[in-house]
């Protein structure tokens, strides 16, 4: 279980406890958590569950895949912070994690 | 007297009796006159995972969450029934490198870039619609134009427009009953022919057009070979235009029956894009397969090895009291094979749209005299006949 933050453009701030096993993505989804649309479900077809995840935190999320290296390339206004919130598995390690949400999804 | 009695069709021994339902979702003849409405009609009365035995037997799946769980496993329901058609037909891990190297056509930047084009067409089509007081929307507007940005984006000229379109459309429609098939194959064949030779001459000679990229990529570190190129244009082809079509065609009808959303969208154009999105759920039309690759447990019940599920989308994007707003409908599938074309298919839509409203005042259904859908994995509309009013300025 992590307690993840979940701040929306606005600034709107939504706690959550998300078991681990689940990702970011789902956390958000199963919460309705607004900000993120997953639209493909978490298989990187998508790329509309874009987070900026807290600098803080990047280390413990770990390194992007290529695959999602590639697939975060198409969503809007990228940092280098950026991350599919699908493909961040949640783990007890990411207790108090804080993810940003972008401005929009889509074009 | 004796009276012959029809067989009742098959039910395999492991499908329990509650989950039977008598639906062919071909040609239930309710589908014909409104499929949402009957779709609903079954989904209210089915389980969530039901069994037809009508098409040789099939599951059918109406649970959202079952849904997604179903296009996220690849390796349990597979799509390798589609034949290995790239990037469709390929399960992962090999559908990755491909499906990545298509995202380099069609993401939303280079989409963006056919925007003055697809306004172009739309402009051309629906400006001919100014002063008309009906017309069949789907021939006039729904069915052209994605044939127009299909050839754009692969390099046919326009010059072949009539030509490829005639084909486009023989290949598409649905099949009638007793139709010859072996016809069919052959405008296949001629579609094939067109693609072969627009494949073969931008090896010659390269342009700036999709064939002519894909020829200069590589997979893997390789080269495309002629069948790969082919099997990727025909999949195109094949997932491009009445798919299109079908929505475009689905959401003028809604407009049409709600005047008082024709009158909010006229005066408020920013409300296209989410209006595009609430459209695209209500009238979800594709019914995706799979084909089970090991017995598995859903539901309760067991899904044996080798049978087909048919994926409801309709019902994953409508459940009752879920999302009715936003992106994230069904439409476009999900999971690794979720539609690559969505964002050009946005485009296309609001396009289509703002267009609409700049040339069309109201519009209403017109009397049609028989019915203009179809059941099967893509549920057309075939026919939209409409009654236009002049553009009036609006207060």
């Amino acid at each position: 279980m992590a307690r993840i933050t979940y701040i929306e453009f606005s600034g709107v701030a939504h706690v959550v406890d998300v078991a681990a096993g689940l990702s970011v993505m789902e956390g958000a989804v199963k919460n309705n958590v607004p900000g993120i649309d997953a639209e493909c479900g978490g298989a990187m077809a998508c790329g509309t569950c874009h987070v900026y995840v807290d600098r803080e935190w990047l280390e413990k999320t770990g390194p992007k895949s290529a695959d999602e290296d590639q697939m975060i390339g198409f969503a809007v206004n990228i940092e280098d912070n950026s991350r599919l919130a699908c493909q961040i598995k949640v783990t007890d390690a990411l207790d108090g994690l804080v993810v940003r949400t972008p401005e929009r999804q889509h074009d | 007297m004796e009276e012959t009695l029809s067989e009742p069709l098959d039910v395999p021994s492991h499908v329990p009796a509650d989950r039977v339902v008598d639906f062919d979702i071909a040609n239930d003849p309710a589908l014909k006159h409104d499929v949402f409405k009957r779709l609903a009609d079954i989904r209210d009365h089915a389980p969530k995972v039901a069994y037809t035995p009508h098409n040789g037997g099939h599951w059918l799946v109406f649970d959202r969450e079952y849904l997604q769980q179903i296009l996220m496993d690849g390796e349990t329901f597979s799509s390798t029934h589609l034949g290995g058609m790239i990037p469709l037909g390929i399960d992962p891990p090999e559908h990755a490198p491909w499906r990545h190297l298509l995202l380099n056509h069609f993401g939303p930047a280079h989409v963006r870039a056919l925007e003055p084009f697809v306004r172009s067409r739309a402009e051309e089509l629906i400006g001919k619609l100014d002063g008309a007081k009906s017309c069949d929307f789907l021939k006039a507007v729904a069915e052209p134009m994605p044939v127009s940005v299909f050839m754009e984006i692969m390099g046919l000229p326009l010059s072949r427009f009539d030509e490829f379109r005639g084909l486009a459309v023989l290949a598409l429609t649905p099949p009638e009953d007793g139709e010859d098939m072996n016809e069919r194959m052959a405008v296949h064949g001629k579609i094939m022919g067109v693609l072969g030779e627009l494949i073969a001459d931008r090896k010659r000679e390269p342009k700036d057009d999709l064939v002519s990229k894909l020829l200069a990529d590589k997979i893997q570190g390789r080269e495309i070979t002629d069948q790969e190129m082919m099997s990727i244009c025909y999949l195109q082809f094949l997932a491009g235009l009445d798919t299109v079509t079908n929505a475009m065609t689905y959401g003028i009808r809604h407009l049409a029956k709600n005047p008082s959303l024709q009158e909010e969208v006229a005066r408020d154009r920013s409300l296209i894009p989410a209006m595009v999105e609430r459209l695209l759920r209500l009238y979800t039309f594709v019914n995706t397969q799979r084909v089970v690759m090991r017995d598995v447990e859903l539901d309760g019940v067991t899904i044996k090895k080798g049978e087909m599920v048919w994926c409801m989308l309709w019902a994953g994007s409508n459940e009752p009291g879920g999302e009715t707003e936003g992106p994230r409908h069904m439409a476009f599938g999900g999971g690794h094979h979720m539609c690559l074309g969505m964002h050009l298919a946005r485009l296309e839509l609001r396009v289509m749209y703002e267009t609409w409203f700049e040339h069309i005042g109201r519009f209403s259904l017109a009397p049609d005299d028989r019915p203009a859908m179809r059941g099967g994995s893509v549920m057309n509309i075939t026919r939209l006949l409409l009654n236009l009013e002049p553009l009036k300025i609006l207060a």
